[in-house]
């Protein structure tokens, strides 16, 4: 039970004890700081320009060029010409990312500022995650140079680890979510702590100064 | 009229009655403003679920997504990759600890909590602001959209003709009569605008937010059924008109065109696609009309049924987008079918030449089901943003018979995000634009997802990161008016920048602030 006597001194008590979400929001705050970084080099990387039409000026092939026969179409064109520049920047955001979700996930897990022993399947499901996310990148990277790449699942290789690895990859964390939702996010002694916060505010609400 | 027609227009019109048929059953279960605005926190699983995902899958996934497959090759895959992730994001930080707080707090909209979490009226005041502001710019393109589909639908008929002009001249004296800020020019969709609001406002005023929640129900399912039977189709049509069979078939056509166009990034590139990653999964926590569904259920312990619903439901429908984008594009490219005008008409085009007509009447109800099943939630957030919230952060109070109130800002919403989509010219609509999702997303995010969960984020960093957020959302998109050569290179997302200034804002200066002083229960609920 959280609740015993009046629920603030208790609350504290408890956190002043073993408080993971301070390291945690450090460490959060670390991970974007790294992303603010990747992205704000990126922004400060030029784009690479080709000439479509000749006699035109040349546009920006960064991140899709015009089609040169269908108008309402686009394409992508060099893959090494436009991935090339962008490739630590890249990499650096992608795992970050990651990292941050499942920091993220992790912060809504706490307890009480507190970890459960539970709480390794957020690791296991972090590796999943980005064993998808390197895969699908070092997957990338072969395509570019593969002459003649091959169908997976009807699809090339990169993309193939996209939608059936890096998509379904948090499935793990929906999966904790339904199995140890009594057992950790909401616990019976959860919900008995709740009817009795209901309560005191209740009482709290019927004293005469609250109600003025 | 052929034949096709009549079928489509007899599945939209059913579609339509079944509407008015819940608003006017959900209007007798609508007594008090808490039914109103949050169903009185007692929705089922089945019905939570499929409201949360219709609600975030708009008009948008049935027209636009698959018009940026076909425009953009596989870019757009990402915004339906992330659902997964932005899911389980918005499930562990958000459901359970806004739905106690709702219960808590007996709060009926999101401002109310965020009032409650961080003790500020001011905080309240800039949330119900960011939100109102968004909801004007979401509801009028919904409304544009649902205009134009229905035209579209509809034959050419002289008496519509004639009712058009009618209303359009009405409009005209009414505005130089009041001397409205606006110009009033011929658009031909005035007949369709009033019919699409009518309906829609007749069930979100009779029913509130239950006839919402319960008309989202059968829009979630006609989409979920709809975009299986187009899968299904594309597949089909692939195999009957390209060499292969299936999406292999398909993805060969675009390889052979464009090798990037079927990588994962599309033509749009590895970092335009991670930031879409970052700002739609991340931004789904800070969707007002999404996530305040989440205090209306019925117990605490249902999330975890609701997570599943909504996420298959988002899964399945989400097939549609795949595969008539995908399907247009290896099509178009073959040579099997002409280039198309916009790519926005990819799906009409493949419903038109390539589906039954039942199955087009079925996708066109879906489509309807998408769009309105968006607009609603925004007109009760907005509703409640106006007689609820911002009276209470001015005046301390709520006003008095809200629920009239409400009803009554409902019309009033409608209406006037009807003037701005006929009227209100491309700026307006551009500026309202910009508080699409990204923007929610930024200016709500930090306040919401993470502030329910960490206790040291304080109320001056909420304040500061939505008008901050705001600032940067405009500025990014008026600012090609000002520098007509300024681009974010790379195509990284405008909202992607947003969202991370002000999430390392949030928490900058919520770290080197004081820790805050929060409500004893409020408090105890964070631990829970």
């Amino acid at each position: 039970m959280y609740l015993l006597g009046t629920y603030p001194t208790l609350t504290r008590a408890k956190c002043r004890k073993k408080d993971e979400r301070m390291k945690l929001s450090w460490i959060i705050f670390a991970l974007l700081l790294l992303m603010c970084g990747s992205l704000g080099s990126l922004l400060l990387t030029p784009e690479p320009t080709v000439v479509i039409i000749e006699g035109e000026a040349p546009v920006a092939a960064g991140h899709g060029m015009p089609h040169p026969q269908i108008g309402t179409m686009l394409v992508g064109g060099d893959s090494e010409q436009r991935y090339a520049p962008i490739r630590p920047a890249t990499w650096i955001f992608a795992v970050c990312m990651i990292c941050f979700f499942t920091a993220l996930l992790a912060l809504g897990s706490l307890k009480a500022g507190r970890f459960s022993k539970l709480n390794w399947f957020l690791l296991v499901g972090l590796c999943v995650q980005l064993f998808a996310m390197v895969g699908m990148l070092l997957s990338y990277e072969s395509f570019i140079g593969d002459a003649a790449p091959r169908l997976y699942a009807g699809f090339p290789a990169p993309t193939a680890w996209m939608l059936y690895a890096l998509w379904p990859a948090p499935l793990l964390f929906v999966v904790f979510y339904v199995v140890a939702f009594d057992r950790w996010t909401f616990r019976p002694e959860d919900e008995s702590a709740f009817k009795e916060i209901l309560q005191r505010r209740a009482r709290t609400l019927a004293t005469p100064e609250e109600r003025i | 009229m052929d034949s096709r027609q009549i079928t489509i227009l007899v599945c939209v019109a059913l579609y339509m009655l079944m509407c008015i048929g819940v608003g006017v059953w959900a209007m007798r279960r609508t007594k008090s403003s808490k039914d109103f605005f949050v169903a009185g926190r007692n929705l089922g699983v089945l019905v939570a679920g499929l409201a949360i995902f219709s609600s975030q899958l708009s008009g948008f996934g049935f027209v636009g997504g698959p018009g940026l497959v076909y425009r953009m090759g596989l870019s757009s895959f990402w915004l339906i990759v992330c659902a997964s992730i932005g899911h389980c994001l918005t499930f562990y930080l958000v459901a359970k600890r806004l739905r106690l707080i709702a219960e808590l707090r007996d709060s009926v909209s999101l401002p109310d909590t965020v009032a409650a979490r961080y003790n500020s009226e001011t905080s309240r005041f800039l949330t119900a602001i960011a939100i109102l502001l968004g909801v004007m710019g979401y509801l009028a393109t919904q409304i544009l959209a649902m205009a134009t589909v229905l035209r579209s639908i509809v034959p050419k008929i002289e008496f519509v003709d004639h009712i058009n002009n009618s209303l359009f001249a009405i409009a005209k004296w009414v505005s130089e009569t009041l001397h409205l800020p606006i110009v009033v020019q011929e658009s031909g969709l005035e007949i369709y605008v009033v019919f699409s609001v009518a309906v829609l406002v007749f069930y979100c005023v009779t029913g509130g937010i239950i006839a919402s929640v319960y008309t989202d129900l059968v829009q979630g399912a006609v989409m979920v059924v709809a975009a299986i039977l187009v899968f299904v189709a594309a597949a089909s049509a692939a195999t009957a008109n390209l060499d292969g069979s299936g999406f292999t078939a398909m993805s060969t056509v675009i390889m052979e065109d464009d090798r990037e166009a079927i990588g994962p990034w599309g033509t749009l590139g590895v970092m335009g696609c991670m930031s879409w990653l970052f700002v739609f999964a991340m931004g789904a926590m800070g969707q007002p009309h999404i996530i305040t569904k989440m205090m209306m259920y019925r117990n605490v312990r249902d999330a975890r049924s609701i997570l599943v619903v909504s996420l298959t439901g988002f899964t399945l429908a989400a097939l549609l987008w795949i595969s008539i984008g995908m399907v247009m594009r290896a099509l178009v490219l073959s040579g099997s079918h002409p280039e198309l005008e916009t790519p926005d008409s990819a799906a009409a085009q493949f419903l038109q030449h390539y589906t039954h007509p039942l199955l087009a009447g079925i996708v066109f109800a879906g489509l309807f089901a998408a769009i309105m099943s968006t607009a609603d939630g925004f007109l009760n957030i907005g509703a409640a943003a106006i007689v609820h919230d911002i009276p209470k952060a001015l005046r301390g109070g709520p006003l008095k018979n809200e629920l009239f109130w409400a009803r009554t800002a409902t019309v009033v919403i409608a209406l006037v995000a009807a003037l701005i989509a006929l009227y209100s010219g491309e700026k307006l609509v551009a500026l309202l634009g910009a508080f699409g999702w990204g923007t929610f997303a930024a200016a709500l995010v930090p306040a919401v997802a993470i502030g329910l969960n960490w206790k040291r984020a304080t109320a001056t960093a909420v304040n500061v990161t939505i008008i901050v957020s705001l600032l940067i959302s405009i500025g990014l998109k008026f600012a090609p008016n000002i520098w007509p050569d300024f681009a974010i290179p790379w195509g990284i997302d405008g909202g992607a920048i947003s969202l991370l200034v002000s999430l390392t804002l949030f928490f900058g200066i919520s770290l080197c602030s004081k820790p805050p002083k929060i409500d004893a229960d409020i408090e105890a609920v964070m631990d829970l």
